[in-house]
């Protein structure tokens, strides 16, 4: 893949260099309007040396980098010559993160590294993709001066964040404690035992199954006005939403679990003489577990997505980050909108990530993570 | 047949399941009905003789009681002592109730106070003509009123407080007056169970005999026609499910080629799926907007939703059917001499079509809620979400039914086009 990256760099200088000559036009001192070009350079100089340390230190100088002639850009407008200077400035700045961020992934590892480098190197990258989107998603804000009633800027949307942090950890406690937590419990722990009850019946298998795949077809957020004339239009409507979306997923995985067995295994336990409990506790659970980590992964997306949904249907009290986001949004205030978003999408992925940790702790035998550690 | 007869009959017990759900929905809707006594039929009793209320006349109780439960505000009501008749009036303060002042004028220099439908006694406050001193400051709106004569305690237990104690052995009695007399639902809990404007879960039946005029409402020329509505919400689908896919191949094309971008961007894609992109839409409608298009006819809104809803099972398994390579293959391909890009057209390509398809009927469903929502939140009147809205919002709960089960037909029907799509091009792989 060499000869891309250098065509990568070519690029990426050419764009710099346009950048030059307008700079210079702006009637700054010539060294100042080299001063860009040369802090790019350095980047890509550390970058290219391909060890870790250097191309860990250009992430963050190319990201500041590519931030300073944002605020130029406001004060620029559009069209004039001097704009495009700086836009080639942002853009060349934000390829060359980029480009450090690949290097760090790709810098030669020692013999024996320490830990904590390694860990550098898996995290690095990853890290550096939500400032490169956040910068974007600023300058093109700033730069073609959209209005925050169309469309708020960053800032907009972390005043907003820092002023009514209160009122949405309020919401987020309505949704996700109330709501959420509730209909999950419910939904989970009775998709687990008719999952179960299917498992051990054939005739269950084959009727019942087919059935509760297509179910996974129907848009059940759809049931949810109907939800809501027969639970009120307050939390628990919206909590049986969840109870249903997360019913499904979790039925069928578990069957999956429950029946997908080594028969060797199970032979040789009915070898042993194990009693159907036995066998039920000693292979049949623990190979469910991992197909019913994958269950709740699913289902804890897609209960967040669907009880926002169901607030967005069943206007009811105005509590909830649904709700908070549809009327928001009613209202043209857009900087509330995003901060919601960035609230709920921060609480899913910590649950996520939780509900990750907890099936390698609990599954960690499981040969899917064996492969991975060598 | 052997393979469908467990379907079927799973599938008339879940019918079947539906009618002990409506009891189990109706009923407690029914019940509160019956219960919720402004609901009730109003009925004007007038006697010719007229009728004592039960209660002491000893000089000092002022409570009497009604036989009946009775209808609060009742012009019909009389009330006598001796022959004397109490009128109902109630009256408000001339000052308004700011939640600062304590000292309110009413019309009459007697009577009984009440604040917020609660008798005060005559600790709470002090008369001086017609102005009432409240010792303790009324908080803001509260509903102040003072009652001359008389004032209704209890309306369910016919209970009424005279503002004078009647003297000793006076006959207070009345000749008319209005009482609760049934619930207007029926007598028994079916009858309201019946009655109920609209039931959360309909008995089957009834949804079934809706089918035919629900098909019939709208001519087929009609935009509202459900047929249209449901052929428009499909194809807003499909146009999600080729975004997606493009987008979905292109990503994973490029993860396998490049490993940095994979290592940058994979964690960030799964991360994408817990950001609840449909509370973008409303964002995602403004902008569209901006741009000049018109959100309430455009395809648009529901291809990128549900694009976005179905690009990562499409990028996760492709990515996977990319990287599932037998060695041998790759090996043999390198001893040919094959160029890298004809590996990947000859080998990699094809092993990963099927892959591809599985995460396409993946991400169907999740595209299909994705469209619905698009379509609610977008008002665009052609498509499914907007009938189902409609019907919710006017209150047909047997057709919002319909419409569920048509959507999940709809999802049904376009995962296994999806599959026809995957056995046309990949017929060497029967997944």
């Amino acid at each position: 893949m060499k000869p891309i990256w250098t065509a990568f760099i070519a690029a990426l200088v050419a764009l710099l260099g346009i950048g030059l000559g307008p700079l210079a036009q702006e009637g700054s001192s010539t060294l100042l309007g080299f001063f860009p070009v040369l802090l790019a350079l350095l980047c890509l100089g550390l970058a290219l040396i391909g060890k870790l340390i250097p191309a860990t230190l250009a992430v963050p100088v190319a990201l500041i980098g590519a931030y300073l002639p944002i605020g130029k850009l406001s004060a620029l407008g559009n069209g004039s010559v001097a704009a495009w200077g700086y836009w080639a400035n942002f853009w060349g700045f934000l390829l060359v993160a980029f480009f450090a961020a690949g290097r760090v992934s790709l810098s030669e590892a020692d013999g024996n590294e320490e830990r904590a480098k390694k860990r550098l190197r898996g995290a690095l990258p990853p890290a550096t993709v939500p400032f490169i989107l956040l910068l974007i998603w600023q300058g093109l804000v700033i730069g073609f001066q959209v209005p925050k009633g169309i469309f708020p800027g960053v800032h907009h949307v972390y005043n907003q964040l820092a002023s009514s942090l209160g009122v949405l950890l309020t919401d987020s406690y309505i949704t996700f404690v109330k709501e959420v937590q509730f209909g999950f419990l419910i939904g989970v722990s009775a998709g687990f035992l008719v999952g179960i009850a299917i498992a051990y019946s054939r005739f269950l298998q084959n009727g019942f199954l087919p059935i509760a795949a297509a179910f996974g077809a129907v848009p059940i957020v759809g049931l949810a006005p109907v939800l809501g004339r027969a639970f009120g239009v307050d939390w628990q409507s919206k909590a049986a939403v969840v109870v249903i979306v997360t019913f499904f997923p979790v039925v069928l995985n578990t069957v999956q679990g429950l029946t997908q067995l080594d028969t060797l295994k199970l032979e040789l336990l009915k070898a042993y003489a194990a009693n159907p409990w036995q066998i039920f506790l000693k292979l049949r659970l623990p190979n469910a577990l991992p197909f019913l980590f994958n269950a709740l992964k699913l289902a804890a997306v897609l209960s967040v997505i669907s009880v926002i949904v169901a607030e967005f249907l069943i206007p009811g009290p105005p509590r909830g980050l649904g709700q908070r986001i549809s009327l928001s949004a009613r209202q043209g205030a857009y900087d509330t909108v995003f901060a919601a978003i960035f609230v709920s999408s921060l609480i899913s992925i910590t649950i996520y990530q939780l509900l990750s940790w907890l099936e390698r702790s609990l599954t960690g035998w499981h040969p899917s993570y064996r492969e991975e550690g060598h | 047949m052997k393979r469908f007869l467990p379907i079927l009959i799973v599938l008339v017990v879940l019918i079947l399941l539906g009618y002990p759900l409506a009891l189990l929905f109706g009923l407690p809707l029914a019940r509160r009905d019956m219960k919720d006594l402004r609901k009730w039929e109003k009925e004007t009793i007038s006697l010719s003789d007229g009728v004592a209320l039960a209660g002491q006349s000893d000089g000092s109780n002022t409570v009497f009681t009604y036989p009946r439960a009775i209808v609060e505000n009742d012009d019909s009501r009389t009330l006598f002592v001796n022959d004397s008749s109490l009128i109902y009036k109630a009256e408000r303060p001339e000052e308004r109730v700011d939640g600062e002042r304590a000292d309110f004028h009413f019309e009459s220099d007697h009577g009984l106070v009440v604040q917020d439908g609660v008798l005060l006694s005559d600790g709470d406050y002090v008369r001086e003509q017609n102005l009432i001193r409240f010792r303790q400051t009324p908080p803001r709106n509260a509903q102040l009123r003072q009652y001359p004569d008389y004032f209704v305690q209890d309306s369910e237990r016919g209970e009424v407080v005279l503002g004078a104690a009647p003297e000793t052995g006076a006959r207070v009695w009345t000749d008319s007056y209005t009482i609760y007399a049934r619930p207007a639902c029926g007598d028994t809990l079916m009858a309201c169970f019946f009655s109920l404007p609209q039931h959360p879960v309909p008995f089957p039946h009834w949804i079934a005999a809706r089918v035919v005029p629900f098909f019939q409402k709208f001519p087929l020329t009609d935009e509202r026609n459900i047929v249209r509505s449901t052929l428009y919400t499909s194809l807003g689908t499909l146009s999600s499910l080729a975004l997606g896919g493009a987008v979905g191949i292109i990503l994973a094309v490029l993860f396998v080629m490049f490993r940095p971008l994979e290592r940058a961007l994979l964690p960030w894609t799964i991360a994408s799926q817990t950001i609840p992109i449909i509370a973008l839409v409303p964002v995602l409608l403004l902008v569209l907007g901006n741009f000049g298009i018109t959100i309430q006819t455009s395809l648009l809104p529901t291809a990128i939703i549900g694009a976005y809803i179905c690009f990562f099972p499409v990028v996760v398994s492709t990515v996977k059917g990319l990287r599932a390579i037998d060695p041998l293959i790759l090996d043999l391909m390198k001893s040919y001499a094959a160029k890298p890009l004809e590996i990947f057209w000859k080998v990699r390509f094809p092993a990963a079509v099927p892959f591809f398809f599985t995460g396409l009927k993946l991400g169907t469903a999740a595209a299909l809620v994705g469209a619905l929502v698009a379509e609610t939140e977008s008002n665009n009147r052609r498509g499914l979400g907007f009938q189902i809205l409609g019907q919710v919002q006017s209150g047909n709960v047997a057709d919002v039914w319909i419409l569920l089960i048509i959507s999940g037909l709809l999802g049904v029907g376009l995962v296994a086009f999806v599959g026809l799509l995957q056995r046309l091009f990949a017929p060497w792989e029967r997944v």
